[in-house]
């Protein structure tokens, strides 16, 4: 049997990921054909989000970690913080994350403050709370003050 | 008896026509075929959102994920910051710089999220993208196979080979792993460890093999079991996007997506038959 593979395929090449079509979401593709710090590695630009600390996030309202978390997002996406800020909302009225996104945060923040694993995820309660802003805004403030008073598990 | 999937050009036509076949075969089958001749051609969107409609509604007893969940296991798109360049082998060194910073930051930000997924606990022993970028994938500092099939296909490149195929036979095991010497072919991405004996779950998809034939890379995948609505489409997703990935970081086209299920299962028992033919025919639905 012969295969046909390349034969009367379009020339490929340019946008490899096309969007998804999904009607669940449309949280912003990665795209970043013009980042925002182009010169930067991954590190540097994570090295640059303040509130990075283990007292700073002790000391940080549910805004300063919102803050916090999306700075860092845009810092591992290269693209600008109100881009992503203006993206699709979820329904608890917070901007809409993925899940993968939500992890990558997770590991940051659990870095910064010096825990190894501040979120254990099979004892994520509620799902959603891994796909918004808010939702993990909350979820890393209760595990941050669970560990204050030597409550976290 | 196998069954082969008259291919189809994207993944959710190739995703839907299987599901048919194997509803048709009672709701089981086994080495079935499935084949998707552009696998980045835009999904449609009317399969796509009856398969989520049905993903989006919690079943007790069955952990459903939604479908880019379940891609993100095999291509974390979701964290690369796609740079929109494509290698060649006479590119800039700036523009080589910023296509290499891309994959490396999605290595990395992967290995910084290793420790927090295999908090779950369906991730105890690894995960797929993980064997990739670090085998065997429940830490950093394993293996980079991604990054290393990626050297190969750049050197394969650069020297005009492209006419000649350079599939490998690449099974369950970490021997082929030591091959590193230049002339060597590109080989598949391990994720399966040979002396892995669990009988159920983790790792379904237990291959993934690498084809280089005029200038194209085709994806062939093996999954000892295939859960064709609770994982299949996500499945087929994320290869797709690993497929496109390797593409741009390598210079070469998209070719094929094969994935062989070694057990395909319907299953009805998680959504009912009469769940997975309102499943169909919404798929199917012209409104």
């Amino acid at each position: 049997m012969t295969s046909d593979v390349g034969i009367g395929v379009k020339p490929g090449g340019g946008s490899f990921f096309p969007q998804s079509v999904s009607a669940v979401s449309s949280i912003p593709a990665p795209h970043v054909a013009q980042p925002t710090q182009p010169n930067l590695t991954l590190a540097q630009r994570v090295a640059l989000v303040s509130g990075l600390s283990r007292p700073a996030l002790r000391a940080a309202d549910a805004t300063a970690i919102s803050s916090t978390l999306l700075s860092l997002w845009a810092a591992m996406t290269n693209r600008p913080v109100n881009e992503l800020a203006s993206g699709e909302m979820h329904q608890d009225g917070t901007v809409r994350i993925s899940s993968q996104v939500a992890v990558w945060l997770i590991g940051r923040i659990s870095e910064a403050y010096g825990r190894h694993k501040l979120v254990n995820l099979s004892r994520v309660k509620e799902i959603e709370s891994l796909r918004s802003l808010g939702g993990l805004t909350g979820l890393l403030s209760a595990a941050i003050s669970a560990d204050a008073e030597g409550t976290l598990v | 008896m196998s069954i082969y999937i008259e291919p189809a050009t994207n993944l959710s036509e190739a995703w839907l026509r299987t599901l048919e076949h194997v509803v048709d075969a009672g709701g089981h089958a086994v080495n079935v075929i499935t084949t998707i001749t552009d696998p980045l051609t835009p999904e449609d969107q009317t399969i796509r959102s009856a398969l989520d409609e049905v993903l989006s509604v919690e079943r007790k007893g069955l952990r459903v994920q939604p479908v880019e969940t379940v891609a993100g296991t095999i291509f974390p798109y979701d964290i690369y910051a796609d740079t929109e360049l494509t290698f060649t082998p006479d590119m800039g060194k700036d523009a080589l710089a910023k296509l290499d910073a891309s994959a490396a930051d999605l290595y990395t930000c992967y290995l910084d999220m290793l420790p927090i997924l295999t908090t779950d606990r369906a991730n105890n022993h690894g995960t797929y993208f993980g064997r990739m970028v670090s085998w065997p994938g429940k830490t950093g500092g394993g293996t980079n196979q991604l990054a290393d099939r990626i050297t190969r296909f750049r050197r394969a490149h650069k020297a005009n080979v492209g006419q000649r195929n350079l599939e490998d036979i690449a099974v369950a095991g970490e021997a082929e792993l030591l091959a590193t010497l230049p002339s060597e072919d590109p080989a598949g991405l391990q994720v399966y460890a040979a002396n892995d004996r669990r009988e159920r779950g983790f790792p379904c998809l237990v291959h993934v093999d690498l084809t280089l034939f005029r200038h194209r890379i085709s994806v062939a995948a093996t999954y000892r079991h295939q859960y064709l609505v609770t994982k299949a489409y996500g499945n087929l997703l994320g290869l797709s996007r690993l497929l496109g990935f390797l593409a741009q970081q390598t210079g070469f086209e998209v070719g094929e997506l094969m994935v062989n299920a070694t057990f395909a299962d319907a299953e009805h028992s998680n959504y009912t038959k009469a769940g997975v033919t309102d499943l169909i025919a919404a798929a199917r639905s012209t409104e």
